[in-house]
């Protein structure tokens, strides 16, 4: 059994590290812009107070949302390639996992910075988080559920390559060893590894489309906020969620493709044509679904007799947002129409569908915008002035920032493992698992997985405050920290069952 | 009961059942019969636990000797009678003074940072607008940490120690009633030295909104149990900053569960309408108008 390395695995270039060096300038400056912010207060930011003229969310909640987007599409996408066999999208599915891994390292900066008191907010959280708040959703679910699946998903998947990159002469090795955690590249893990993939992905992708609902809960549920209260808010950000992602898999990919190709890698035709196909069509059946979705929801709002509903609505179309809004329409519409006249034609341009990938991007931070902020600014109902909200040099240069790391995270990656899954030639050894070895592994693996849901349930009842006046601390300290170890350990139990391989 | 003969109480109970008994000891270091006293008594304190209502435990905050002795729970509320209204701002000025609410600064960067605990809106004539005080408050609901909670007379409070900050509270308020310190307070020269002791200032990053002058509440009661009276409604009436200030008496305070109070009989009036009750947020705060004056 043997398999080839990337090319350029374990070496750093010159033009590498001068590229890392330019990344870090941006990181630099938004730490910089953050400090400021931390010692100032939130005066440094644009947002004020919604009422006076301002608007108490800003931009960072709209990159919060839309990094969580981007892992629930790099994440999904990995998964509904293992669950559904996609043959076409394997050869990404470490690009897609990399994706969602890192989107959430870039989500929770986003979202302590908008903290008035991050520490506090660090702190306070996992001891007294309340479930009924549509924040308890975000925090657990989506942050740590999306995490923690993501980070599954790539070290499983990763374990057979991290093995062979140990056996290889490279630098690190402690490290590949670490990632290969025992696997020894037999048939039998191969085959196991196959099975959890399988189930994993099963469960999980209903749990991401919960986890990504919550997110739009946050603000679909708030009867006070003309604009954001919307049936559809949740289903919207899922499908979002899958655009945004989507598209940046695209666009990643013809990337890396093209770096491949310029380091004359072996490894340069792995993502083929087809990979991109599948997923340029997936990305415009996304859309349309989106822009049925945003038709109709225009439609209720401007069609509605209810005052401050249509407010939001016009000055979102036709009023001081509306420069945003067409923008947003065109790039949505234009990313269609190429993605779908390729389509038609049988005929894709890899350029086109990484331009379609790219402004699917753009457009879906302009929708994210415009979700967040009219609502705030025009959407009260008492006869408040109406707001301003426009994002200052601090806020921008976070979020830069935040872009800057993910890159930079990607780029080390690059360096350090194969991102594309290793091709493996020859037959593999068989090693057999022990008749013992088989009872221990379900033993272990019912039992990670009995715990992790018994925990995750007390967890949430604690938090959900049953049994006591909603306005009391939890009964069991920390219930939120013992309700996310057992959505963990519950997430983490098919690991253990692939881990458990005892010869 | 001192703490005294509490602790007296406790420290026979335990001489007398752990202590003399252990003397002549069976393998386990206790007998038999002190074994059985001590499961009597612990059986004892659980079922006292059991037996008094859960609200006097002392999780449920605010509920005074008082108020139980009476077996009554106020439920506080305000009627503003806006044909009174003169918009003059005297209430808008008490509250900040009495709550220690910071200086409004100039500059356009603090455009958009006031904090109005009692505001005045014009629309076109001016309402003063303080915390509605929902009985289905928007804003507890969705506080991922509790730091906006009800207390047990019904006031929407919230606990400054506990604010992370997350500003999703005044997102949820359809009133906008709620503050975010934005920075730093600060109060310009001596004016320190003029701040309400009773009432603790906010740092940056916490949000902060109208208690219905809970400082007040507390101190009125405290002089009730000590002058051993109960709380008047004549007294209660005026008893908020605003409602003391107000020249032209447009604002009423007093206690929704007295039947008795003024401030029931007028949240009664023909006249009596309440902010965007169509939200379900049940206000206890009514306004005495004529029918469509105010437009929301």
């Amino acid at each position: 059994m043997n398999c080839v390395l990337p090319k350029k695995i374990g070496k750093f270039s010159r033009h590498w590290l001068i590229l890392s060096l330019i990344l870090l300038i941006p990181i630099g400056n938004g730490v910089f812009a953050y400090l400021i912010q931390l010692h100032e207060g939130l005066i440094s930011a644009g947002m004020r107070t919604i009422g006076i003229g301002g608007a108490a969310w800003g931009l960072n909640i709209c990159y919060y949302i839309y990094f969580a987007g981007l892992t629930f599409g790099g994440i999904t996408t990995a998964a509904l390639a293992r669950l559904l066999n996609i043959e076409e999208l394997k050869p990404i599915t470490r690009l897609a996992e990399l994706l969602a891994v890192f989107s959430l390292f870039m989500a929770a900066p986003c979202l302590l910075s908008d903290l008035g008191r991050p520490i506090d907010g660090a702190l306070f959280f996992p001891q007294y988080g309340e479930a009924r708040s549509p924040f308890f959703g975000t925090f657990t679910m989506a942050a740590i559920g999306y995490f923690f699946v993501s980070l599954v998903y790539l070290w499983l998947a990763g374990r057979e390559d991290a093995y062979h990159c140990s056996q290889a002469n490279l630098p690190f090795k402690w490290f590949y060893k670490l990632w290969a955690f025992g696997y020894r590249g037999t048939q039998e893990e191969s085959e196991c590894h196959h099975k959890v993939s399988f189930w994993l992905a099963f469960i999980i992708v209903p749990l991401l489309v919960t986890a990504t609902s919550s997110l739009g809960v946050v603000f679909g549920i708030q009867v006070g906020r003309p604009g954001w209260f919307d049936a559809l808010q949740a289903p919207e950000f899922v499908v979002l969620a899958g655009i945004s992602g989507v598209g940046a898999l695209i666009f990643l990919s013809v990337i890396l493709r093209a770096l491949l190709y310029a380091e004359d890698d072996p490894y340069k035709d792995a993502i083929s044509q087809k990979s991109l196909r599948w997923l340029s069509n997936l990305l415009w059946i996304l859309i349309l679904i989106y822009l049925y979705f945003m038709v109709v929801d225009l439609l209720t709002s401007v069609y509605t007799s209810e005052k401050i509903e249509k407010i939001v609505t016009t000055e979102t179309i036709f009023g001081v947002y509306s420069h945003i809004f067409w923008t947003m329409i065109g790039l949505f519409v234009l990313s269609f129409l190429i993605l779908f006249i390729q389509f038609v034609l049988k005929h894709y341009k890899t350029a086109l569908m990484a331009a379609a990938g790219f402004m699917v991007n753009i457009a879906a931070v302009l929708k994210r915008f415009l979700i967040v902020i009219p609502s705030q600014t025009y959407g009260t109902y008492l006869p408040y002035i109406h707001g301003h909200y426009s994002p200052t040099w601090g806020e921008y240069s976070i979020v830069t920032a935040a872009f800057a790391a993910e890159l930079l995270l990607f780029l080390i990656f690059l360096k350090i493992f194969p991102i594309i899954p290793l091709k493996i030639t020859g037959t593999r050894p068989s090693s057999p698992i022990k008749p013992w070895g088989k009872t221990l592994r379900t033993a272990l693996f019912a039992g990670t997985l009995s715990f992790g849901i018994t925990l995750a349930v007390l967890g949430f009842l604690a938090s959900a405050r049953i049994g006591i006046k909603p306005y009391m601390d939890p009964i069991v300290p920390w219930s939120p920290v013992i309700f996310i170890i057992g959505v963990m350990l519950s997430l983490y139990s098919p690991a253990i069952y692939e881990i458990s391989h005892f010869t | 009961m001192n703490m005294n003969k509490i602790q007296e109480l406790w420290v026979n109970v335990v001489r007398g059942w752990f202590l003399k008994e252990k003397a002549p000891s069976s393998k386990f270091g206790i007998t038999r019969r002190g074994a059985i006293k001590i499961l009597a008594f612990w059986s004892g304190i659980f079922a006292t636990a059991m037996a008094v209502p859960k609200a006097s435990w002392g999780f449920t905050k605010n509920k005074t000797a008082a108020s139980l002795k009476q077996g009554h729970i106020p439920k506080w509320g305000m009627v503003i009678d806006l044909e009174q209204c003169t918009g003059c701002g005297g209430c808008v000025m008490a509250c900040a003074q009495e709550n220690n609410i910071p200086f409004a600064r100039h500059g356009s960067e603090y455009e958009g940072t006031q904090i109005l605990w009692m505001n005045l809106i014009n629309n076109p004539d001016p309402f003063p607008l303080p915390c509605m005080q929902c009985e289905d408050p928007p804003c507890v609901k969705v506080c991922p940490v509790g730091a906006t909670s009800i207390n047990g007379e019904g006031l929407v409070v919230q606990n400054y120690g506990r604010c992370i900050g997350c500003r999703y509270c005044m997102e949820a308020c359809p009133y906008s009633v709620k503050f975010f310190n934005w920075d730093e307070p600060e109060w310009p020269g001596s004016l320190k030295e003029l701040l309400n002791p009773s009432v603790s200032t906010r740092p940056k990053g916490v949000v902060e909104k109208c208690t219905f002058c809970e400082q007040r509440i507390r101190a009125y009661r405290e002089e009730c149990e000590i002058s051993q009276t109960t709380m008047k409604d004549e007294k209660l009436q005026r008893l908020t900053a605003c409602a003391a200030t107000c020249p032209t008496r447009a604002i009423t305070f007093g206690d929704l569960n007295d039947p008795e109070s003024e401030v029931s009989k007028l949240s009664e009036s023909p006249r009596a309408m309440k902010l965007l009750k169509e939200l379900g947020t049940k206000p206890k705060v009514t306004y005495l108008t004529k029918q469509g004056s105010v437009k929301p």
